[in-house]
């Protein structure tokens, strides 16, 4: 049923829906969701935890809707994406996901109403780690399993799946990967987007495999291990503890940090060091970027609790955590020093928003766009003394486009403009400023629970916030996982129009 | 030694002019006629009128016989298929000059090799790299690097302060014989003396000066010149030369580029890195290179494809005291009236390709080679090779005054040697020998 069309554009004017694709790629997906949930099922039976019938009931439920989508909805389907289609796709791909993602959380009762269960799942897929559940010490571990793979699953883009595994999308396939990973600018290592799609899955699990057996062999336990390699090479954030990593050994904090430092790479980078291009690796200023900036930070922050008291050796150890786990917007936490300098608080907040570099699994603004900013700002002031200047942003020796730089504008301004109103709503909601400011922006990075501007209780509270405050805290993770544009667009009039 | 130079122009003819000088056996094929006419009537060499990348034209002009085969049109890719074609119809030696100075990275050299061109010269990239030498050593007019360095070769005119004014050779080996640096030959009145034993030096004469490995302080002294640092450079025309100029210097220097097009412009801040600001201006605007800081800059740099242009924009840089001006004159006629308004530098595209290309002309092992602007002096590092005759006697006995040439410095491996009279040469040493042109092939012949 193939057809090669240059009907998109031709037909301009006749847009329409093409129901039967994105039934189809949605189809798909669940699918992928289904089969993604057997080892949740194994390790709940394994364990008789209780857990298991939600977990197979739900499991049974995103197969069946899956195969209905894609074998009767989306049969025929053809395999035309027009520019809007792209945004309008990965919109429906993750808003039925992760509702179907919460199907286990309702299902085994760990959670009492639809708006947390939709919370957790969301949480989870975009890889926020923001989370509502009490008691995770004794919760099923086969739903801890869960989280965590929902979020190792988002990781790397419900999308990245549907490309990696359709090649009859051709040229939709960058359409579609733009629309999720808009920020990565960068050479393609195969001429086939899928392919491409393929390598950096390949990196991904290569690392996930590593920490996972790294962990192992520092002995913890496999649930402990596997959910926290999941959750922490998708930059997640996840824990299997309500006292976060605080009981795990000096080894597996070590370990969870240097791997929280690669998940903010750009998995592109990761892969020329597999491959042992170091010469790219050291020439992409990005990483060097990403790097320096970490260095600072550790730097400062250590200093910080140094001179508040904190032993050198806490100090360092602490502060090296912290960063990784804010830069890489992981978010995990651990046992806190006894004092919380603000200047830390500061530090954190500037990582916060910087987040990891483009082309990664983390979030935040991405280094690359900062970089592109200030390379900007300051060619447009020495542009004020030398009017006949001509000059560009380079980023990775290659030339910024102007267009290109004010879509960096935009993201920025809409970014700072989603963490105001949310925490414009949070307020309403009862939270203090600071705390409001903290929880918005955090959950826009996707960060999650980590502590930003105190050490009291060690993350930030989720429990007891109002569904409205929920509700808005999951707009901006989406926001913040699709880098924005996705989400906006949906609410253009263009994009509503037929034409 | 029969050569065919292939060109279309001044570069082509420039090459046939003094080689036929040098007695060689020169064909030249040039599409343009009417120019060829006028080279034949000059000069005594054969024409042939026609495309170099024909093999027709090749034949026609004995291409199985040439030694030589020099490619120097103006497109690097034709002269790049002439020199592959050329090497098919058994020319001995080709060379090409190139514009795209990434094809002499040594990873393609075997590839070119194996594809029929032995060698190839950038004429832009050796004067970026001329202008990148000057501007280190600030106080030579020119400069010159031998075996990675070990020699140099300096042009420094003599001061008014200098100790060696009005001193005989005889009276400076006296007193200097420790020194690390030796006078090869100087510009006494335009006229190009190789020094004797009574020769007299006078202030205000131009003095090669060969030198070993760090002895910039030795030549200064010697000179009597004025040292000073070159921390801001302005460099006029943003084509290939001022664009790998710029990219030599911007990580020590701070560059400021004028450059007329715009579209060149960006092109140019695409490739260079931060230490350059391109302005978008014409250098004839003094306005604009004073809005710029032109008093600022310690050099000032003219490499726009109007000679006249960089002549006065020099003249202009240095009346408002830029100290070090350097100019790209393409007409040859210009060189001498040019230096003696007071720019200190010409650069020459033709002088330099003809100066790449004499190390393949001259008989026996010659490594590098540089044609001196302002006389028709040459400089050229020979490798001794075995048997030769200059291994058998001292240097005084090889009676290289007879040839008008001197011995430099000798490098044995890592060692440098200022020679005297008594100094035996060995297998293998390399020599840098100044000579004038009409005694070079004769002098070749010792060391072979």
């Amino acid at each position: 049923m193939m057809r090669y069309s240059f009907s998109n554009m031709v037909r301009i004017d006749s847009w329409r829906f093409n129901f039967r694709l994105i039934a189809r790629l949605l189809g798909m997906l669940l699918v992928i969701l289904a089969l993604s949930m057997v080892v949740p099922v194994l390790v709940s039976v394994v364990y008789a935890d209780g857990s298991q019938f939600g977990l197979i009931l739900s499991g049974v439920l995103i197969l069946a809707m899956g195969l209905l989508l894609r074998n009767f909805v989306g049969v025929g389907a053809t395999f035309e994406l027009h520019d809007r289609e792209g945004l309008w796709y990965t919109l429906i791909i993750w808003l039925v996901v992760p509702i179907m993602g919460a199907l286990p959380y309702l299902f085994t009762s760990s959670v009492h109403s639809f708006t947390d269960a939709a919370f957790e799942s969301f949480s989870g897929f975009t890889t926020t780690g923001s989370s509502i559940m009490t008691g995770l010490d004794d919760a099923p571990k086969g739903l801890l399993v869960w989280r965590s793979t929902s979020q190792w699953v988002g990781g790397l883009g419900l999308i990245l799946f549907v490309v990696a595994i359709l090649r009859r999308l051709n040229a939709g396939a960058a359409k579609l990967y733009e629309s999720e990973f808009s920020g990565t600018l960068q050479r393609r290592l195969h001429p086939h987007m899928s392919r491409n799609v393929q390598y950096m899955w390949r990196v991904y699990i290569l690392l996930t495999l590593a920490m996972f057996i790294l962990l192992l062999l520092g002995g913890n336990g496999f649930v402990d291990s596997f959910c926290l390699a999941l959750s922490t090479v998708s930059t997640g954030g996840f824990m299997t503890h309500m006292s976060g990593l605080a009981g795990l050994s000096s080894y597996s904090i070590g370990v969870v940090t240097v791997f929280m430092f690669l998940a903010g790479v750009n998995l592109a980078v990761l892969f020329n060091l597999f491959l042992g291009h170091f010469r790219r690796v050291r020439k992409d200023d990005e990483f060097r970027s990403y790097g320096v900036a970490f260095l600072i930070a550790v730097a400062i922050c250590s200093l910080a609790f140094i001179v508040s008291g904190v032993s050198v050796g806490q100090s360092l150890k602490f502060s090296v955590f912290h960063i990784a786990s804010t830069a890489s917007t992981c978010g995990f936490y651990t046992n806190p020093p006894a004092v919380w300098p603000t200047v830390v608080s500061v530090v954190t907040i500037v990582i916060l928003f910087a987040g990891a570099s483009a082309g990664s699994t983390g979030g935040g603004i991405k280094i690359k766009r900062l970089m592109i900013l200030t390379k900007h700002i300051h060619n447009y002031f020495v542009g004020m003394i030398h009017p006949h200047a001509v000059m560009c942003v380079k980023v990775g020796g290659a030339r910024v486009e102007e267009e290109y730089i004010s879509r960096v504008f935009a993201f920025v301004f809409l970014y700072a403009l989603f963490v105001i109103m949310g925490s414009f709503v949070l307020t309403m909601c009862g939270l203090d400023i600071p705390n409001a400011f903290c929880m918005a922006s955090a959950n826009m990075s996707n960060l999650g629970p980590s502590p930003i501007i105190n050490n009291m209780g060690g993350a930030l509270d989720y429990v007891a916030l109002h569904p409205v405050g929920k509700w808005t805290m999951i707009v901006l993770m989406l926001a913040g996982r699709l880098e924005i544009f996705a989400l906006v667009a949906a609410l253009m009039r263009v994009y509503w129009k037929s034409r | 030694m029969n050569i065919i130079i292939a060109g279309d122009g001044e570069v082509g003819f420039y090459l046939a002019k003094s080689l036929t000088q040098l007695d060689f056996n020169i064909t030249v094929v040039d599409p343009h006629s009417e120019l060829l006419k006028r080279l034949e009537k000059e000069t005594d060499l054969r024409t042939i009128v026609g495309n170099s990348t024909s093999p027709q034209v090749l034949n026609d002009a004995n291409v199985g016989d040439c030694d030589l085969f020099l490619a120097v049109l103006h497109d690097e890719s034709i002269n790049l298929v002439t020199c592959m074609l050329a090497r098919q119809l058994k020319a001995k030696k080709t060379v090409a000059r190139i514009t795209n100075s990434e094809l002499l990275e040594p990873g393609y050299r075997e590839m070119f090799r194996s594809l029929g061109v032995d060698e190839m010269v950038c004429p832009e990239r050796i004067a970026a790299t001329e202008i990148t030498n000057l501007l280190n050593h600030n106080i030579a007019t020119e400069f010159f690097n031998f075996s990675g360095g070990l020699l140099s070769m300096y042009l420094i005119r003599l001061q008014e302060s200098s100790p060696v004014n009005n001193k005989s050779v005889k009276e400076l080996s006296q007193i200097y014989s420790d020194l690390q640096v030796r006078i090869v030959a100087i510009l006494h009145h335009g006229e190009t003396v190789i020094p004797h034993a009574d020769t007299v030096f006078h202030a205000g004469d131009m003095a090669y000066i060969i030198s070993k490995e760090n002895q910039m302080e030795s030549v200064k002294k010697l000179a009597g010149g004025i040292d000073f640092d070159i921390h801001n450079v302005m460099i006029a025309g943003g084509g290939r030369i001022g664009r790998y100029a710029a990219h030599n210097l911007e990580k020590k220097m701070s560059i400021t580029l004028i450059e007329n097009d715009r579209a060149r412009c960006e092109d140019l801040v695409e490739i260079l890195g931060g230490g350059t600001l391109v302005i978008n201006g014409d250098a004839t605007d003094i306005d604009l290179l004073l809005d710029e800081g032109l008093t600022r800059n310690d050099a000032f740099i003219a490499v726009t494809d109007s000679s006249e242009t960089n002549v006065l924009t020099c003249l202009h840089a240095r009346r408002y005291g830029v100290k070090k001006t350097i100019a790209l004159v393409e007409n040859t006629g210009f060189i001498n009236i040019s230096q003696d308004i007071g720019i200190d530098t010409i650069i020459n595209k033709k002088l330099i390709t003809a100066s790449y290309i004499a190390r393949f002309i001259v008989q026996g092992n010659a490594v590098s080679s540089k044609w001196l602007s302002g006389t028709n002096a040459e400089l050229i590092e020979f490798v001794v090779g075995p048997h030769a005759k200059a291994t058998k006697v001292p240097i005084k006995s090889l009676n290289l005054s007879d040839y008008d040439a001197t011995i430099g410095g000798i490098i044995r491996g890592r060692e440098t040697i200022l020679p005297t009279r008594d100094t035996q040469l060995q297998e293998k040493d390399k020599v840098v020998v100044f000579a004038l042109p009409n005694g070079m092939s004769k002098v070749a012949k010792l060391f072979k």
